[in-house]
């Protein structure tokens, strides 16, 4: 046996204590595992895109998931839909946050007692069967869907059909329901028609969130910003607060509350008025009494106004008035609907900007009215069976106490993830999500789209039209046709492969003309009244642009969101007027009681503003039910509050009032009694103050000044105007500082000094006239690039990681007030202070002039984050990764590291996308051409406010919008040469002609 | 400095045995306070534990405020640190004799203080684990450090201090360790002779020793202004309102000198009651550091003031507000406790009774700590909470794992101080002595 020397016993345990040493502290290895068999159509690495259509809210809009290696990442709209051409809203861009929810169900589950538990399929359909069988054949089923349009909705129509049942509910919350019984009355169609945004030169909105949730929001965006490029268009928001929709008009008239229906009626007086050659039949006589100085008497609106707005309106070429949305909805609703459309119609908007068509998707939806008389069958037992898809009644209607009335009856629901429904259904087949199903939808006419599974289902669910298929094989009483779900598509589109790389058909259908009847007498015209519990202040519901009906609120993304009025997040918070709250002796945080005759809820207030005096608002959508206990015992943290009550259900504060004409619940119908409680909430706030004292970060410009030239204005130096229109609303009051030098010079401007690649300066350039403020581009960004959603307690304690901050700023202009929206996103600076500053070179300025954040150099010194002076770097204060809860990581996008604590993170202009134009560029041989690369925000952008390009090319978008005297720097002065421009947004007066 | 009339020891070896009477075995009173003082350092290192398992978000930091009492402390302590190299170097220098009864003590209190100090970088980066990225050192990473960032020539100007700082004390101390393990008989015996580096106190050591020192002296001084200097560019290289101007350097040189001066008073204190130094640490030397005191509280006080002229005169909105904000706003309570403790509070030491009056002097150095980290604390929270962009404002409160790792600080240093004080010389024997030969030629005083 050889000797085994001191020197080699030295080196055999140095190394073995070493080796120890260094295997303790190295990271766990992971492995990349190749294909065995590689699909067909999937390259690791390489993107493949699908198109669907986003179910997120009976809009439809059609869209391109973005899949890699067999699971959807990122949704984008798809160009070829002519409502949207490409965008998507902060909802749909949140939606695949779904289907990796992790608390979805498992699979179909059954009552047992109180509780819902698992069942196998099988079992689950026997049971179905037993009872589905005679309920069909004793005509006691009932089928409740969302608003459905399509194959689906034929075969629902085809299965209750089948089964002996036909009996059917399209229940939506928002179902227009005035507005469809006001054009049956003054049009006779029964129906929702066709707004043209992009036409429309001078818009009335009267109370509807067009921009938010109203019909088609995203296509009313992409058209109200398509129509008001170039300063053109003129829009005035009626209502008693001002939304986001109102905060992107020119004025704002809130009449006293009730009597917004006289204000339709004035201007229309005052447009027939004006075109005294129209044949305008009974019209006249039936406007005849609504003079404006009657009008004005009844809105405290000043009678000029009224006249000024109503010639705008008769001289416009496309002049559009916007029905009530449910925010508005009194107990005059038809009524003010149909003032609305008279008023279209004496302007010459129907057949123009309002247009019927074949009879849309809408025009199938129940009414309140009908869900009511369900809740009565159902509390009489002439319903057996009753299925519910795609819609939750119990949380929408909880005047109707749904919930015990489903237990009378053997309720089926086909929800993919718990809700307030559900929770009370016999059983649960739980629907695949949209990404996991076939489907397809008209919502517009015309417009049809077509829905593919993008991922294997993640969880055990079926997809529901094959269910209701086997179902009905099952109780020997099929419905006829094809057999699968995917072969009846196939049937009715025929070349499905061809229409699924397109995503469907998109030919807007014809309007089909329509006349005014012949008798309007049936018409009454009568302020909304208010049902009181001894309060006085007008309860105004409004629709929750993150939420939607509440559907929204599930998802943790849209809870952080800054909601885009308040700019508050996770929870419910009544919004009054400064002065009430002063009446009230409450300030923000404090926590009241609100009450009207049909309950009472308690909610933090928040004064601000931009909302009438007499009025308190709340939104809709939050409140829900928290998730079954069972399901969070196994999780360590809550930090997504799935075990809460996140804010209140404002829908219980409604009576069961109805618009008699129309069916629709009365929604703007009580005043609420508020009373302090003495208690407080810490609001999480992560915008604190909407003053930017004059600190030029949103800049505005007058539509005259600019026509004048802005930027050679000689008197007032620059870019910031000062408007001698003399009626106070061109002023702005807000100098911001060193005034002479805020604008944009030219020459100012070095790429070459940038960026020392000789190809590329890649920048952006945000037209802050087009930008609505929606905040689609933060959900864009965030499922871009994996940042976390963190919850409320740490927005509380300022650790929002959102890479955009949606800034919105309140100008006063005596007695006006004029609200501007900045995303304000890192500006990628030529001579960026957070560069220099950092020991490491975590953050450097590469050539091709993007300022860029390395995570894994990066020790956390936050000094960057410190000499920031647009306030854009997030810091991870936790390693928010531990929470993601599987299977949420499958929706990790892989081009885009995921942070861990201690490291500084920023908008990156979305390298990886840059990159992989590069690469496809250099393959090519070329340079990567104009429009190429789209950054997550700019690409889902309806109002395409947001535009990437290259600086070095003089003939790209963005280099031609820095050109534009409308461009600016935000802290200009300091010198630090953003690659971001700004165009400021332009303010139309009223008294100007554009 | 006649007025002067506490003894003076009458021979040479009464020094050795006064001073060296620290070594004789502690208290129980000593063991409890130094058994506390690791429970606030355990505490700490428990707090940092925590914090670097979970993540900064256990601080109290938040966008935009991404500096707090971490650095705040920092910037304290590497403060305190200054006072010792004052008082060795740039005195030794001036040939100010008064120093040699308390350049030992403020010299272990600069070593002990930048070891604090050094520690707060570390604990408040992000990636603790990772705090090796701002060594510049070849690499297989293939990266480099950014010099052109204030905080790399921090860890330069750190470093450099604290190696000065040590060596300074230790060469300083060489002839007392031999004292000392001459004095001793048990095991401190080897740990003393192998510091003492073999020394026989020959007129050959005796030469290199005080060539050493003046040498030292030398190198250290320029320190004494530059490394708070560079400290101070921390915020003034940068472009955050109230940090970005040019006074900040002597601003913070005389703030280091000022609130130095305070903890050596702050500490000697008790050390002088505890140990019966009277007869070393004398009147005179609490009326020496007593005008040090007001001077610098002038100069801080001073510029205070500039930079809220310069932030009306320069008519620059961005810095009025943070200015206005800072003495108005969210924080008006942190800066007028700064102004109160600073400017204010020292005011009577103009009166040379307060000067020798110690109870009172001593309560006034402990508001005049406590306002220096004020200072700091105000400077860095107001000028980020405030900054350019009106939507990103934010308020900052510490949490409860920073104010325990602010403790520990103190407790770190008090520990080491507590510990050197039993095992070393807390006056440098060869100064006061020499101070003796000297003021006998002299006639009993200077």
């Amino acid at each position: 046996m050889p000797e085994l020397d001191r020197r080699d016993f030295l080196k055999i345990v140095g190394l073995s204590a070493g080796a120890a040493a260094t295997a303790a502290c190295k990271d766990p290895v992971e492995t990349v595992i190749p294909y065995l068999n590689q699909p067909e159509e999937i390259i690791p690495g390489i993107p493949t895109y699908y198109a669907s259509t986003c179910r997120e809210c009976p809009s439809g809009c059609s869209i391109q998931v973005k899949t890699r290696e067999g699971r959807p990442l990122k949704l984008e709209g798809n160009p070829s839909d002519p409502r949207t051409e490409g965008a998507l809203c902060v909802r749909g861009q949140a939606a695949l946050a779904r289907t990796y929810d992790a608390t979805r169900f498992e699979g179909p589950m059954k009552r047992e007692g109180e509780r819902l538990v698992p069942v196998s399929w099988e079992e689950a359909l026997q049971i179905l069967a037993e009872k589905l069988g005679p309920a069909g054949a004793a005509g006691k089923a009932v089928f409740v869907s969302g608003q459905e349009s399509g194959t689906f909705d034929a075969l629902l129509d085809e299965f209750m059909a089948a089964i002996g049942s036909p009996r059917r509910l399209r229940y939506e919350l928002f179902a227009h329901e005035p507005l469809r019984a006001a054009n049956e009355k003054l049009f006779g169609v029964r129906d929702v028609p066709r707004f043209d945004f992009g036409k429309a030169d001078v818009l009335v909105a009267f109370g509807a969130d067009f921009l938010e949730t109203w019909l088609d929001a995203t296509a009313a965006q992409v058209g109200f910003a398509n129509s008001r490029r170039g300063g053109r268009g003129f829009a005035v928001y009626v209502g008693p607060r001002l939304s986001l929709s109102g905060s992107n008009c020119d004025a704002w008239l809130s009449p006293e509350p009730g009597s917004e229906i006289f204000l339709a009626l004035g201007l229309a007086h005052e447009v027939a008025r004006a075109k005294p050659d129209a044949d305008l039949g009974a019209v006249r006589a039936l406007l005849e009494p609504h003079t404006p100085d009657a009008v004005a008497t009844k809105t405290g609106i000043p009678a000029d106004r009224i006249r000024l707005l109503a010639e705008k309106l008769a001289s416009a070429t496309a002049p559009l008035a916007l029905p009530p949305g449910n925010e508005l909805h009194g107990s005059n609703a038809t009524a003010f609907s149909a003032a609305v459309q008279l008023l279209n119609y004496v302007s010459g908007a129907i057949g123009n900007t309002v247009s019927f068509t074949s009879p849309s998707a809408l025009s199938a939806l129940a009414t309140y009215a009908d869900l009511k008389q369900l809740a009565g069958q159902l509390e009489a037992g002439e319903v057996e069976v009753l299925f519910i898809h795609g819609t939750n009644p119990v949380y929408s209607a909880p005047q109707l106490e749904l919930g015990p009335k489903l237990r009378k009856a053997f309720t089926v629901s086909f929800a993919s993830a718990n809700d307030e429904t559900a929770a009370q259904a016999d059983l649960v087949l739980p629907d695949h999500t949209a990404f996991e199903a076939w489907g397809d939808s008209e919502t517009a006419s015309g417009v049809r789209t077509l829905q593919q599974p993008t991922l294997n289902p993640i969880r055990v669910t079926r997809q529901t039209a094959d269910v209701l298929l086997e179902l009905a094989r099952k109780i020997e009483k099929p419905v006829p046709g094809p057999a699968t779900f995917r072969e009846r598509l196939q049937a009715q589109w025929g070349d499905l492969d061809a229409a699924l790389a397109a995503g469907g058909s998109f030919d807007l259908a014809e309007p089909v003309p329509v006349s005014l009847a012949a008798d309007l007498s049936g018409l009454r015209f009568e302020g909304a009244t208010a049902a009181s519990s001894d309060g006085n202040l007008a309860l105004y519901l409004y629709p929750s642009n993150h939420f939607y009906d509440g559907r929204g609120a599930r998802l943790p993304m849209l809870q952080e969101v800054p909601d885009p009025v308040t700019k508050l997040v996770w929870g419910s918070y009544l919004e009054l007027h400064p002065t009430t709250a002063k009446q009230l002796g409450v300030v923000e945080g404090d926590i009241v009681t609100v009450e009207t005759p049909a309950g009472e809820v308690r909610v933090p207030v928040f004064p601000h503003e931009t909302i009438r005096p007499e009025v308190v608002a709340l939104a809709i959508g939050q409140g829900h039910q928290p998730l079954d206990p069972t399901w969070l015992e196994t999780r360590d943290r809550d930090r997504l509050q799935r075990s809460k009550v996140i804010g209140v259900n404002a829908l219980t504060l409604l009576p069961d009032a109805v618009d008699g004409d129309s069916g629709a619940l009365a929604w703007y119908s009580s005043k609420a009694k508020i009373t302090p409680t003495g208690e407080k909430k810490w609001i999480a706030k992560p915008q604190t103050t909407f003053d930017q004292e004059g600190r030029g970060v949103a800049q505005a410009v007058s539509l005259a000044a600019l026509a004048r030239g802005a930027s050679a204005d000689p008197e007032h130096g620059g870019g910031q105007e000062h408007s001698g229109s003399g009626d106070g609303r061109g002023e702005d009051h807000h100098e911001p500082p060193y005034a002479d030098a805020m604008h944009l010079e030219t020459e100012e401007f070095d790429p070459a000094a940038d960026a020392i690649s000789d190809t590329y300066r890649w920048g952006m350039s945000v037209d802050l006239d087009a930008c609505s403020g929606c905040g689609a581009c933060i959900t864009a960004c965030a499922t871009e690039n994996n940042i976390f959603t963190i919850g409320e307690e740490l927005v509380r304690g300022g650790r929002e990681m959102a890479w955009i901050r949606l800034e919105r700023y309140v100008e006063h202009h005596e007695d006006e007030v004029e609200v501007r929206h900045v995303p304000m996103m890192c500006q990628h600076c030529g001579a960026a202070p957070c560069e220099p500053v950092c020991p490491v070179f975590a953050t450097y300025h590469n050539p091709e002039g993007l300022n860029v954040m390395v995570p894994n150099r990066c020790i956390g010194t936050r000094y960057c984050g410190n000499n920031c002076p647009y306030k854009v770097r997030r810091f991870n204060y936790f390693s928010f990764d531990r929470d993601v809860e599987s299977p949420e990581e499958l929706g990790l996008n892989p081009d885009v590291i995921v942070r861990s604590k201690g490291v500084m993170e920023k908008c990156s202009f979305c390298v990886q996308r840059i990159n992989a134009a590069k690469d496809k560029a250099v393959i090519e041989g070329r340079v990567v051409a104009d429009g190429e690369v789209t950054p997550a925000c700019a690409q889902t952008c309806p109002a395409k406010a947001i535009v990437f390009g290259n600086h070095k090319d003089p003939t790209s978008e963005v280099s031609k919008r820095r050109e534009d005297p409308r461009a600016y720097w935000v802290f200009h002065h300091l010198n630090t040469r953003p690659g971001v421009t700004y165009q400021k947004s332009i303010r139309r007066n009223e008294t100007e002609e554009a | 400095m006649a007025a002067i009339t506490e003894p003076i020891p009458a021979t040479a070896d009464q020094y050795n045995d006064d001073i060296l009477r620290v070594l004789a075995p502690p208290s129980p009173l000593y063991v409890i306070t130094v058994l506390l003082l690791a429970g606030m350092v355990g505490a700490g290192v428990a707090a940092l534990a925590y914090q670097t398992y979970w993540g900064m978000g256990v601080a109290g930091l938040q966008n935009p405020v991404f500096w707090g009492v971490y650095i705040t402390t920092f910037v304290f302590w590497v403060g305190i640190a200054h006072a010792g190299t004052l008082i060795s170097a740039i005195l030794f220098l001036f040939r100010a004799k008064w120093r040699n009864a308390i350049n030992r003590g403020a010299e272990a209190m600069t070593v002990f203080a930048v070891m604090t100090a050094a520690l707060f970088p570390l604990i408040h980066i992000g990636r603790i684990w990772k705090f090796y990225f701002m060594i510049p050192y070849p690499n297989q990473r293939g990266l480099w450090t950014n010099f052109k960032s204030p905080l790399e020539w921090d860890v330069f100007a750190v470093n450099t201090y604290a190696t000065i700082s040590i060596l300074f004390f230790f060469v300083g101390l060489i002839p007392d360790l031999a004292a000392a393990r001459d004095r001793v008989s048990d095991w401190r015996r080897y740990l003393y002779g192998a510091l003492a580096l073999g020394w026989r106190g020959t007129a050959e050591q005796w030469r290199a020793h005080s060539r050493a020192v003046l040498h030292l002296s030398g190198l250290a001084t320029p320190l004494v202004l530059s490394v708070h200097s560079v400290v101070s560019w921390d915020f003034a290289m940068s472009v955050v309102p109230g940090w970005h101007t040019t006074i900040f350097a002597p601003y913070f040189v005389a703030g280091a000198i000022f609130s130095g001066m305070a903890m050596v008073v702050t500490v000697m204190v008790p050390v002088r009651k505890a140990f019966g130094l009277e007869g070393y640490i004398r009147m005179e030397h609490f009326d020496n550091m007593g005008k040090f005191i007001v001077l610098t509280s002038t100069i801080v006080g001073y510029a205070y003031a500039v930079e809220y002229f310069m932030a009306w005169y320069s008519a620059n909105p961005y810095e009025q507000m943070s200015f206005w904000h800072r003495a108005f706003g969210d924080y008006w309570w942190a800066t007028w406790i700064m102004i109160s403790c600073n400017v204010v509070v020292p005011l009577p030491l103009w009166i040379k009774k307060v000067r020798l009056n110690i109870p009172f002097f001593w309560v006034l150095t402990i508001f005049i700590n406590i306002g220096m980290w004020f200072e700091r604390y105000v400077i860095i929270t107001t000028g980020l909470s405030h900054e350019y962009s009106p939507a990103a404002w934010g308020y900052y409160t510490p949490s409860w794992v920073e104010l325990t790792i602010l403790a520990a600080s103190f407790g770190f240093f008090l520990m080491f101080f507590l510990i050197f004080l039993r095992m070393f010389p807390i006056i440098a024997i060869q100064e006061v002595k020499e101070l003796h030969y000297e003021g006998h030629h002299e006639g009993g005083a200077h």
